[in-house]
Order: structure tokens, then sequence, then C-alpha cells
């Protein structure tokens, strides 16, 4: 008998090799472009949408007035333009806030496991808001409390990893985990303490998030801390890279890795407190995002960074549309992402190949 | 550059012993120095300290009268860079952008590489001989591969002193000898290289002097056929070496270094 030949393959020029290259690019670039646009005209859809149905036209028509600085003249505008806009812009905003720092938070700890929560900032944060809740019941105060305990957990975070020697990195994750467990203990304590009639319920309600309160009031802190942090987030995308490769390749490299890790993890820090304060606890966003992106650009932060925050943007304006419009009555939106995040995530890693942007 | 120059450097971890001690040398542009020594000796942390990953306890790195051990990082990667050991990235990097990432040094801190960057890079990938692996994923490359990739990224970063921890592991003898010709080429052109290595033979063949450290201090340091015998070896290995020696034209030249075999002994 005789043996089938493998099959000859002509091996690759150099010249070929880098046409490839530069073909492949080309490609992702189209991509690229496609995805950080999708968020406008899902964003136009997602105004028609809801218990009240409007016509595209029809929400083209209040935009128009509201930008030629026309009032309000019929009801389908003041819904437009009161209620489903503003939640829509606070959809995309918390969304790119999540997606984005949970890629940052990827990167710095060079763990694709780690999400937006890995400081312990969101639970901080649900601490924050239910204490006030459960002091004042006011929602405003809420978003302070919420906000405030966010940066505060990671401040202790950081303060606990402050140690002599070790793996800064491996310290700064435990210290957050303990940190994040300590306020998730504070908040069960406040729970209890709470009325279970009023009280309780309404901290319930915030601690599995949800945009159904959000109004104009809430927009311009949250825009201005997620206009800054990204455009933070972006100009440094490539050096992402070379902080992804650890502490000291990127010295050796000529990145002051310190300075920079801090400003990352601060930066990324607030955006997650921001999003948490108006959204509530929002899981699996900051986790399911990065990694989405990863097998749509790949691992390199150029790309992938500000597809995170186009990706997030949109993946919460869809949930969120879902969540007020799929049933009856409206789904919290932690519950939501987590039901809809999780299968996205298990199939993600079901075809997860190394290129794909994973190691072995 | 003219110049590299270590004085009394001394590096210990926390509450352990000294891994460092009083290390003094120097390496002159042109120079391809090897660093020589038994496993734990201090090369790797010899590299990290000269390199700014680690800052000595005592000591001092000057370049030219210029102190790097308190530089700027981004300043002192100008003029030194490190080709370190093992590596896998946790993200799928491809081998481009990993050279790529030499360029660091190179660009602000909200800067991106702009094309000189990539032809920079380009260049460094091609002198390794690997320009068909550009698009791939760094970690899917062999062992070999991965090195050379780190080498062309160490290339890359244009330093007027480059360190390369132990560059001949995982390398088949062709690349072994194509890698170390290029780094004696480059540094004829004026810039300085040391090499950690556990080969006294590729010592032999391609250094300009070899350093020899044993328990965190120099042990020798000179030309490789003066530090390179069978009783200096021997006694920094704790294991019985000897040294094979070749005529050429008449002149006696150190070929090999071999361990010795109980066995063959006496």
């Amino acid at each position: 008998m005789t043996w089938p030949s493998l099959p000859r393959t002509r091996p690759l020029s150099a010249a070929d090799a880098l046409a490839a290259l530069k073909d492949s690019r080309a490609d992702g670039r189209l991509r690229f472009w496609f995805l950080l646009a999708l968020p406008v005209p899902l964003a136009l859809l997602a105004m028609a949408f809801g218990r009240y149905e409007i016509s595209p036209g029809g929400v083209l028509q209040a935009l128009g007035h509201a930008l030629s600085g026309q009032p309000a003249t019929t009801a389908a505008e003041t819904l437009v333009l009161q209620v489903r806009l503003p939640r829509i812009l606070a959809a995309l905003l918390v969304g790119s806030a999540l997606g984005g720092s949970g890629a940052a938070f990827q990167g710095i700890f060079k763990n694709p496991l780690v999400d937006s929560n890995i400081l312990g900032v969101t639970s901080g944060a649900g601490f924050g808001a239910a204490l006030a809740l459960l002091l004042t019941g006011s929602l405003p105060l809420a978003s302070l409390a919420a906000f405030v305990c966010g940066m505060a957990a990671v401040l202790l975070a950081h303060v606990g990893a402050q140690t002599r020697g070790g793996s800064h990195t491996l310290m700064l994750t435990l210290s957050g985990i303990l940190v994040g467990s300590f306020f998730s203990a504070l908040t069960s304590l406040v729970k209890i303490l709470a009325d279970p009639l009023s009280e309780l319920p309404a901290i319930t309600f915030w601690l599995l998030g949800g945009l159904s309160d959000v109004t104009w009031r809430d927009l311009p802190l949250l825009a201005l801390i997620v206009g800054l942090g990204s455009a933070f987030l972006i100009a440094i995308r490539w050096q992402l890279n070379v902080l992804s490769l650890g502490d000291r390749e990127a010295a050796a490299l000529g990145l002051d890795t310190r300075r920079m890790k801090l400003a990352v993890i601060g930066v990324s820090a607030l955006l997650t407190a921001a999003a948490v304060a108006v959204g509530g606890v929002i899981g699996w966003v900051g986790l399911v995002i990065p990694h989405a992106g990863r097998m749509l650009v790949g691992p390199d932060h150029r790309r992938l960074l500000p597809v995170t925050l186009s990706l997030g943007a949109t993946f919460l304006l869809v949930i969120d549309t879902l969540a007020r419009t799929a049933l009856p009555r409206e789904v919290p939106l932690g519950v939501f992402t987590g039901i809809v995040g999780v299968p996205v995530l298990f199939i993600l890693l079901r075809k997860a190949r190394t290129g794909a942007g994973w190691a072995e | 550059m003219k110049q590299l120059r270590a004085q009394n450097l001394a590096f210990a971890f926390h509450h352990g012993r000294p891994v460092l001690q009083d290390v003094s040398f120097e390496v002159a542009a042109n120079e391809v120095v090897y660093v020589l020594g038994p496993n734990g000796c201090g090369k790797s942390t010899l590299f990290n300290c000269l390199s700014g990953v680690y800052t000595p306890q005592a000591g001092q790195v000057l370049l030219d009268g210029a102190d790097l051990t308190h530089m700027a990082a981004r300043r002192r990667a100008h003029y030194i860079g490190l080709v370190p050991q093992n590596h896998a990235s946790a993200f799928g990097y491809s081998a481009f952008d990993m050279v790529l990432m030499g360029r660091a040094p190179h660009l602000g801190m909200f800067e991106t590489p702009g094309r000189a960057d990539q032809e920079a890079a380009n260049a460094a990938l091609d002198a390794v001989g690997l320009s068909h692996l550009a698009a791939r994923p760094f970690n899917e490359l062999s062992g070999g591969e991965r090195r050379l990739v780190t080498i062309a990224r160490g290339l890359a970063q244009e330093s007027d002193v480059l360190l390369l921890d132990e560059p001949d592991a995982y390398l088949d003898p062709k690349n072994q000898h194509a890698v170390q010709e290029m780094i004696v080429a480059l540094a004829r052109q004026g810039r300085a290289f040391m090499i950690s290595s556990h080969s006294p033979n590729n010592a032999l063949l391609y250094a300009d002097r070899v350093i020899l450290l044993k328990d965190g201090h120099v042990a020798a340091d000179g030309p490789p056929d003066a530090v390179l015998t069978a009783e200096t070896l021997s006694a920094a290995y704790d294991a019985a070496m000897e040294v094979i020696y070749a005529s050429n034209n008449g002149v006696q030249q150190a070929r090999a270094v071999l361990p010795v075999r109980p066995e063959r002994r006496g």
C-alpha cells in the first residue's frame, strides 16, 4: 500500500506575508469602523421602540425639532425627548464605561478573566447606594454615595496592596477581592437592617441595576466622566499593549509602569463608579464585551479599546431596550445582562481559538 | 555611546541573602560581552538591575557618566534594552505587534506607532528572518521563533546597549549561529551587547570578553582565552571541565569546552 502524501504548501515569502498582513488589516479596518458606527443607527431605532410605538420618521422629526430649538409639540415628541432619549444616552454611556474599563483592567492585569469589579468598585458602590437608601431613601443621594464608596473601595484595595516585595498585580487582585467581599458583607448587613416592606425592595431593585429612573439631570456628569475617561484610555491604547506584557518587560521597554498603571486603574475605576452610580450594579458587561471585542478585531488595544467602548454601548442599549419592551413588566438590567450575557460568553468561549486573542 | 560602567552593584530580594555583591565591570562600544556562571549566580538579576527593572540597593550603572539607575524609564530605555528569558503573552498579539512594542521608548505617553516605527519593526523582524511570520499570533510560534521575535523587539528598540538573557536557549544550531553573527556585526557598527549564556562554547566563538559570575560576584573578567580555561571553569561550575585546543597555523586555539565524565578521569 502507499501512504497518501501530505499536501504541499508553498512556503510563504516575506513579501507575501507582509502583503497578507496588510490585507488582513484592510479587512479589519472596515469591520472596525462598522463596529464604531453601530451605536448610532441602533440608538435611533431604539427611540422608536416602546410601549407607545413611534415611527422612525416621528423620532427623526422630534429630534429635528429639538435640534432646531423648538419646544416639543406632541406627546410623542415629549416621550422621545424627555423619556427615551435620556435613557438611551445613559445606556450608551454606562455600557461604554463598563466595556472600556473592563478592557483596560484586563489589559493591565494581563488577565482576560478580570472585569470592572476587580478592585471592588461595584461592591463598594452597591454598599454606598444601599446605605443611602436606608438612611435617606433618596435616589440622587444613593447615586452620589455609590460613586463615593466605589472610589473609596478602589483606594482601600490600592492601599491594601502597598507591600514591600511580591508582585504588585497579584497583591492588588487579592486586595480587590477582599475589599469587594467586605463591602458585599456590609451590604447584606444594611439589607438585614432595612424595613422589609419599603426600604428593602428599593435597595434590592437598585442593586439589580436599571435605567428606568434616568432623567436629563443624571447625564451631564456621567457624560463628562465617560468622555474624559474614554479619551484617556483611547490616548494610551497602544501603551496598554506594552503594559499587558507585565511590569518587568514594560519597565525595560521604558514605560513608567507604576504611574501608568495607577492612572489606568484610577480612570477605569472612575468610569465604573460613574456607571454604577447611574445604572446600579450591572454585571457581565465588563467581562463579556472585551472578549467579544477580541473575537471581532483581535487583541491589539489600538483597535480593541475603541471597539469595546462602542460594543459596550451597543450591548447595553440592546439589553436595555429589551428590558423595557420585551416583557409586560420591566426586568432589572443586572438580571437581563446575566441572562443574556452568560450564554453569549459561553458561546464565545466555545468558539474561541488561541488566535482570537487567548493564550493557550 | 562610549562606555557602560557598573560600579559596586549590590542587590538582594527583601529579607533574602544578597544576589549580587560588589559587581563592577565596564563594557565599551563595539563590544560583545558574554556573562557566564552557574544557575542562580545572579545573571538575570544583574541584567534586571542594569536595565532598570530592579533598582540596585547599592552601586551605580553609568552610561558615558550618566546614572541609569535614577533616570526616567523612557530615557533609560534609549540607552539600554533587555531581551528577557521566558515569554508568553496573556493576549494573542501578532509577532509583528510584539516587535513593534520595542518602539515604546521612542513614543510619547499618548502616541501610537507611526510609519517610521512600523518600518523599524519590519526591518528588525526581517533581520531575524521571520518576516513571513509577521501576522501569526506570537503565542502560537515555537519556542525558538518566539525567542527570535523577542530578539527582534530588542533590535527595534535601537538602544545603545542591548542585554540578551540566554538568546541561545531554544534555538537550533543554525539560528544560534545566525543570531550571534548578527549581534557581532551590529556591535561592530557601534552598539554594545551583553549576553548571558550557559554555553561556554558560544562565548568561545563570539565573545570579545567574558565575565564569569559566581555567587553574585565577578569571579573572572577578561578575554575569552584568559577566562575560559579548564581551571577557572571547573571552579566556577563546581564540575570538572576540559578545554580542547586545536592548532591554527601553528597557534594553539581553544575550540571547545566539555565536561569531563567520571570514568575518563585519572
